[in-house]
């Protein structure tokens, strides 16, 4: 899990561009969307087709969204709980 | 009231039909036309339906051009006017074609060369025989009724008498798996403004309008006013209460001189979406408060058709006022509790005196017209009477503050180069634009965002307590990098998705989307794209609306450079050449204001190589007799493609002026992208606040420009006159 969490930390970083943002400054039990990283719906977007790429995990309705992606912590643990490859 | 322009004929294609006819019956009988595409493969067997167009389309040209010419058609059967200008709203050009030769990686230039969103217009230019401006906007969905409130503008301004305009986009893996990417396509079909809705259906169409400004014998109907606005507030999704919504409707309803009480139909853009109609339902209902008319969305049955959207559903309002019907809004079925809005379910047969149609898009465009019966007049008293031959001229733009990005370096770095004859091409370091912003602001955006941002940003500097209300922005060829990351990662992932960041910042808007947000610029925000001509079309475009909205405007231009796309595309960019880009910025004010330089559209027109180019110069010197007196030196754009002919016309010139005005070819210095034009007018500006310009002879040495102006030349497929002057 804990692999699983530094690597979805540096996807992040890599796949929105976050270029004032190190891996080591996402906080796992941060908000993830609208919190201290100003992400918004088109991230979590780009976060989905990352996921479904990389791990075979498929996000495709709003209300599932909302609780996948509420923390970085939740999203590792669906991640976890659904993906089927690692990358 | 203020003044309209008839509809003297009208063309559509969609997917309820063909021609006026097809589509009026398709809409009395509440049909839908959405279907599985079949004319590209989706990879994705449930790929939801999509408004296509049916029946063989040629394929001598892209679908996009195709489709267009099929509307132009349909008007050259009814009418034989030649329009003085051509004026579309087109967001996907050549894209289908280019898709595929991009999958087969071919390279060679010829291949792409209808890729440009504005070839289409000069396609239909051409088609009907027009030689005056054929002027592209890029607003993504509001591009439609921007074209048409920009032609409005230019028969009310005299610029022309006869317009031809509206908006086409064909359907292609971009906008297909674009929208996919954003999870705002219904799989259902869309169902505008229905409680179970989950987005739109993907559409494509045309739609055109022959204006003009004398009543023809069986007018339509009259389009009688316009209004833009910018929400200032995401790249992608409408202000959450509708703010810009409402302020472009207001601004229609004001043109056109109506109270919310006169409108009998609102065409409304209910794409279906969650967030759009939403945001619909509250401004319109904000407007019209208790007394809301009829209302309904089409797309449940046309798709959206994108930058054709407004141009159909202008049609389509046209024929509810000269057919007394409005059209139902398919697919809806169970009202929206949270939305306290019903559209009319089914189609309604009954006198219909107005109609206000409304479209938005990305980059927090909205655009809004007023559609009405024509009055029962038997003169052109409507329209303004413009005394034959007389054109009128289009006044003087007084420059408040500019900014430049080039090879060199921002502003003064490219000055410095300027004066000292050295070479302004190549490409800024992208550090330097990441510097200038923020990084957390410009993490979603490419190049061709950074530099209009940059831009911006430089040219606000100096005009402190000015805040521009409108962004009026060119390019020729957009944001190439994030066309060419989405359509990389839709082929390298066997076509079945791609990137939404990059979607949403491949539209041509996107960066002038930022600009507005960077600027909290909440007026009309207008992208015009025709290659070398592109950054002219957003000086023609402000010079004319100017002359209705009486603020402060920043007028743009910018071209990234891409080493994959933009040999391919722009056929003056060879490779091993200096890889050039860049673009200038102007804060304009309308009028001459006192002490302040200005800059004054004169001439454009196209540059026919048939032409030999002392007949061809023949209109420019018509046009600007006083040359000799008035001019100190013209700066000439000649874009390597073009080399031939601009050269003629440029050994030309000193004949047709009957003097020997020194001439700078400015593309030897800027390197050649297609909105070179936009850093001369910076350079020109501040050339005659210096009142030298360097010789192009003598490196070191200046040309005394005697309080003299510069005349701006565009050389290029179309012929353009820009004069510099002191104030």
């Amino acid at each position: 899990m804990e692999k699983l969490i530094s690597e979805l930390k540096q996807k992040i970083v890599d796949t929105l561009g976050l270029m004032d943002v190190t891996p080591g400054d996402i906080n796992e039990q941060d908000q993830l969307i609208g919190g201290p990283l100003g992400l918004d719906s088109i991230d979590v977007l780009e976060m989905v087709m990352m996921l479904e790429n990389d791990y075979g995990v498929v996000i495709d309705n709003k209300e599932l969204g909302e609780t996948v992606f509420a923390t970085l912590d939740s999203l590792a643990r669906y991640v976890n709980d659904h993906g089927n490859r690692g990358s | 009231m203020t003044c309209g322009a008839y509809i003297a004929a009208m063309g559509i294609i969609s997917a309820l039909g063909t021609g006026t006819d097809s589509t009026f019956q398709a809409l009395k009988r509440c049909e839908s036309g959405l279907v599985s595409v079949d004319f590209f493969q989706l990879n994705r067997p449930e790929f939801p339906k999509v408004g296509m167009v049916r029946g063989t389309i040629k394929n001598t040209l892209p679908r996009t051009h195709e489709l267009a010419r099929i509307a132009a058609g349909q008007i050259m059967a009814q009418c034989s006017l030649v329009p003085d200008a051509v004026v579309l709203g087109v967001t996907t050009g050549g894209m289908l074609t280019c898709e595929s030769l991009l999958k087969a990686k071919e390279t060679d230039p010829a291949l792409f060369q209808y890729h440009g969103l504005g070839t289409v217009a000069e396609d239909i230019a051409e088609l009907v025989g027009c030689t005056g401006p054929a002027i592209t906007v890029a607003t993504a969905c509001a591009s439609g009724n921007t074209a048409l409130t920009i032609a409005l503008e230019m028969i009310r301004s005299g610029q022309a008498q006869t317009v031809l305009a509206g908006g086409a986009d064909a359907l292609c893996r971009m906008t297909c798996f674009g929208f996919q990417s954003l999870q705002v396509v219904d799989p259902a079909g869309a169902r505008p403004f229905d409680q179970n809705r989950s987005g739109m259906s993907v559409a494509e169409g045309a739609g055109l309008l022959l204006l003009v400004s004398q009543r023809p014998e069986n007018p339509v109907a009259q389009l009688s006013g316009g209004g833009l606005s910018c929400d200032a507030f995401h790249a992608s999704s409408p202000h959450p209460e509708g703010n810009g919504a409402f302020d472009a409707m207001a601004k229609a309803l004001d043109d056109a001189g109506i109270t919310p009480e006169q409108v009998d139909y609102i065409s409304l853009h209910g794409t279906g979406t969650e967030a759009n109609d939403k945001a619909e339902a509250m401004a319109v209902n904000r407007l019209f408060n208790r007394n809301r008319p009829a209302a309904s969305s089409i797309k449940g049955a046309t798709g959206h058709p994108m930058a054709a959207a407004g141009a159909i559903e202008a049609v389509i309002s046209a024929l509810a006022v000269s057919k007394g019907i409005i059209p139902g809004n398919t697919g809806f079925s169970t009202p929206d509790p949270e939305l306290n809005f019903i559209p009319v379910p089914g189609p309604i047969q009954k006198p219909v005196h107005r109609v206000l149609s409304n479209t938005f898009g990305f980059g927090g465009n909205n655009a809004a017209i007023v559609i009405s019966e024509t009055q029962n007049r038997t003169s052109g008293a409507w329209a303004r009477d413009v005394k034959g031959g007389q054109e009128p001229k289009m006044g003087p733009m007084s420059v408040l503050g500019y900014a430049c990005v080039t090879g060199a370096g921002t502003t003064a770095e490219s000055l410095d180069a300027f004066y000292k004859g050295q070479s302004l091409a190549g490409m800024i370091p992208d550090k330097i634009l990441t510097d200038l912003l923020s990084l957390k602001k410009v993490r979603r955006m490419k190049r061709f965002s950074r530099l209009m941002l940059a831009l911006a940003v430089l040219a606000g500097k100096n005009i402190s307590g000015i805040s521009p209300a409108s962004i009026i922005g060119g390019t020729g060829w957009g944001s190439l990098s994030e066309t060419w990351d989405f359509l990389s990662r839709l082929f390298a992932g066997n076509e079945m998705s791609s990137s939404p960041i990059d979607f949403v910042g491949s539209v041509h808007n996107a960066a002038l989307g930022h600009v507005a947000m960077e600027l909290g610029a909440k007026g009309a925000n207008i992208t015009t794209t025709g290659g070398d001509a592109s950054f002219e079309q957003a000086l023609w475009t402000a010079g004319m609306l100017s002359q209705k909205d009486h603020a402060p405007m920043m007028v743009m231009g910018a071209d990234e450079h891409h080493k994959d796309l933009s040999f391919r595309f722009d056929m003056s960019v060879v490779p091993g050449n200096t890889a050039s880009d860049g673009g200038g910025a102007l804060v304009l004010v309308p009028g001459a204001v006192p002490g302040k330089t200005t800059l004054t559209p004169r001439l454009f027109m196209k540059n026919d190589n048939n032409v030999p180019p002392q007949d061809a110069l023949a209109g420019l010197i018509r046009e600007l007799p006083e040359v000799n007196d008035r001019y100190g030196a013209v700066m000439a754009g000649i874009p390597r493609a073009c080399a031939v002919r601009g050269k003629a016309l440029a050994d030309a010139l000193p004949h047709a002026f009957s003097s020997s005005i020194p001439i700078l070819d400015y593309r030897c210095l800027t390197g050649q992208f297609a909105t070179a034009p936009a850093v001369a007018a910076v350079l020109a500006v501040d050339a005659i606040e210096n009142n030298r310009l360097p010789d192009p002879h003598a490196p070191g040495q200046y040309i005394d420009l005697q309080d003299r102006g510069i005349l701006l030349l565009g050389l290029g497929r179309y012929l353009t006159a820009v004069e510099v002057m002191p104030g």
